[in-house]
């Protein structure tokens, strides 16, 4: 049993099972029509079906064939790290602007190695915030606020 | 139209794509695009997705002249990479490392660049011809399309990118399923119901396939290179001019191989889910076929080098076809370039060339110039590429972050897009794990709307009689060639598994 549910195309086929079935009731909701006049939930309904089915075949065929292929490891490390790094860069863009927004992504998303060396990272930081406001902000104009509310 | 009639419309894109402005973003696009292409670990999908929020301040063709220097320009530095590093930049280039890695560590490095540079110019001019007098003559037909063939024409184009872009056909036909419901999300377009937005009120305009494309090519892939166990090599220099000549021996045997590559590549690459990696494998499995001495691939064979590498850059060029003239796109790149030309307020189909003429001729003779400028850019300066190929990972990748987050972030100046991108990031992780690929998505959400609208309008007219999909002989023809591929998806791996069977007996 443990080892079917860390079969890799078992998984995948969970997946889609749950995307699908969650979008198709989601729409069910969205008015069917007729497929004359289709409603807005006829098209996502459908798809959602069909999403389902094919996890089910993903699923049904690994689990009959009883050949698995167990699921590659996934580095947590960087996911968080880089998703840190990207959510402090948009909570910090629109209260302290460019500049704050721009060091803190470049110093957090060092966490996301071990290889990082944190002058090498700092140095990075100072570079690319610079690089920033003259390119983006000046040069490209892209309207941001470069320090403050 | 008559031959006539496209030189002249070929003549006029000329003199657009030679004024200051195009030239300047063409040299940018195709600079830019070997950067990154150079860089091991990005991508040209990657490389245009992350570039393409800074071209929303250009006009339409100085957008569409830049995203595509980058693609091919990419493309190139790719295939630098390859030989160098054994460590393709691009998928498409992965195949010129099997003999051109070889012939690196002999210490002939600047021949396969040098003949790689060669084979892209000519592979790519000669394509960018049968795109300047395919292209019309496919919009005769394309501009009789209603909303059945349109609807059948897409389903084809999505069920070719899944039978092409994975071992695994179920897989991607998931992932298709996934983009399409991705495109649903957002207002309604005939009852102006909000579909899955959670209430928040950004999502109206629905999921940007903007911050999809940085999210599962960008984001993701930085993910994936940050893995522990990822190494890189060092990289060796290469001497001057001199060295880079090849012998007269292979100077013969390239001329074939680059006129076997390049229509095999332009012929796929039109095709819709092929494109420049299928089409660099299949130039590679030709050349190895028919060769004399088959024995001497994968030791730094000549041919294995340029025929690939001018087959992926014809493919490159042709691949813009049914983006351009029917506004369905064969890949991720095709997705993100119709993506642009939506942006910038142009509707996609076969109207394209007949109301905006400058817009394709120009693009096409502009890619003849950025082919030309890939010369110059590269093979003088090809020791400054080694030396951005030895910059280390970890000093590269905090600085896609702030490009990441600066382009989402200006797709529409909220922090709501960020945290899309971090979510759909972690997911696009997750999914290559499962060997999910991620172009059928995109193809998928670009598509999504644009066929569920077909859908519609086609039963309506059909008074929701399916068989209105039938009734129309292109339809009908359309539908039986998605029908004969579903049938190959799934037939093939049993195929497959079957010649490994009996090749395991034998050598038994």
């Amino acid at each position: 049993m443990s080892v079917m549910l860390k079969d890799r195309d078992v998984i995948t086929g969970l997946v889609f099972i749950l995307i699908g079935g969650m979008f198709a009731l989601g729409a069910a909701d969205y008015g069917m029509g007729s497929a004359r006049r289709m409603g807005p939930g006829y098209f996502p309904v459908i798809l959602g079906s069909l999403l389902v089915l094919v996890g089910v075949g993903i699923s049904a065929k690994s689990l009959w064939r009883r050949k698995f292929t167990p699921m590659p490891a996934m580095y947590l490390r960087p996911v968080v790290a880089l998703s840190l790094s990207i959510l402090a860069f948009g909570v910090l863009i629109d209260r302290l602007g460019l500049i704050a927004a721009c060091m803190a992504c470049v110093l957090i998303s060092g966490f996301a190695t071990q290889e990082t060396r944190w002058k090498e990272n700092f140095l990075i930081a100072f570079g690319m915030t610079a690089f920033s406001v003259i390119v983006f902000s000046l040069l490209l104009g892209l309207p941001f606020r470069l320090w403050g509310q | 139209m008559g031959v006539l009639e496209n030189l002249a419309n070929l003549g006029s894109g000329f003199t657009v794509a030679l004024s200051w402005n195009y030239l300047f973003y063409c040299f940018v696009g195709v600079v830019l695009g070997t950067f990154v292409g150079v860089l091991p670990g990005l991508g040209t999908v990657t490389a245009i997705s992350m570039l393409m929020p800074f071209t929303f301040g250009l006009d339409p063709l100085e957008a569409l002249i830049m995203l595509s220097g980058i693609f091919y320009g990419g493309l190139y530095g790719g295939s630098t990479a390859s030989i160098l590093l054994n460590l393709p930049g691009t998928p498409a280039s992965a195949v010129v490392a099997l003999d051109g890695y070889p012939m690196a560590k002999q210490g002939r490095a600047g021949v396969p660049l040098f003949m790689t540079a060669i084979a892209s110019f000519i592979g790519g001019c000669a394509a960018l011809v049968i795109v300047g007098l395919a292209a019309p003559a496919i919009v005769q037909v394309a501009l009789e399309f209603g909303s059945a063939e349109y609807f059948s024409m897409m389903l084809l184009g999505l069920i070719a990118a899944a039978a092409a872009s994975s071992e695994l056909p179920l897989h991607s036909i998931g992932m298709v399923i996934i983009g399409l419901l991705l495109g649903m999300v957002g207002m309604d377009i005939v009852s102006g119901m909000m579909r899955f937005t959670f209430g928040i009120p950004i999502m109206a305009e629905g999921i940007s396939f903007i911050v999809v494309a940085m999210a599962f090519f960008g984001l993701a892939e930085v993910i994936a290179n940050l893995e522990p166990h990822v190494k890189r090599h060092m990289v060796q220099q290469v001497g001057g001019w001199r060295s880079m000549l090849p012998t007269r021996d292979e100077a013969k045997r390239s001329v074939g191989a680059i006129l076997r590559g390049t229509p095999l590549g332009a012929f796929l690459g039109a095709l819709p889910g092929a494109g420049p990696t299928i089409a660099s494998f299949m130039a590679y499995t030709v050349e190895k076929r028919v060769s004399r001495q088959p024995e001497r691939f994968g030791k730094g064979a000549i041919e294995g080098v340029v025929a690939p590498e001018a087959a992926n850059n014809a493919a490159a060029q042709t691949g813009y076809i049914p983006t351009l003239t029917l506004g369905i796109p064969g890949d991720a790149v095709g997705a993100l370039i119709l993506g642009t030309l939506i942006m910038h307020g142009i509707a996609p189909g076969p109207r394209v060339i007949s109301s905006h003429p400058e817009l394709f001729w120009g693009l096409i003779a502009s890619m003849w110039v950025g082919n030309f400028l890939l010369l110059w850019v590269n093979i003088p300066f090809i020791n400054v590429w080694i030396k951005i190929l030895s910059i280390p990972y970890r000093m590269l990748y905090p600085a896609i972050m702030v490009f990441l987050c600066v382009g989402v972030y200006s797709v529409s100046n909220s922090s709501f897009q960020l945290y899309l991108l971090a979510g759909l990031g972690a997911a696009g992780y997750l999914f290559a794990k499962l060997g999910c690929p991620a172009s059928p998505l995109l193809l998928g959400l670009i598509l999504g709307p644009m066929m569920e609208e077909n859908l519609r309008r086609a039963l309506l007219i059909g008074r929701g009689n399916p068989m209105v999909f039938l009734e129309s002989p292109i339809s009908a023809g359309i539908l039986s060639l998605c029908a004969a591929l579903l049938i190959l998806m799934v037939v093939m791996p049993f195929v497959r598994a079957s010649n490994t069977r009996r090749k395991r007996d034998v050598q038994m």
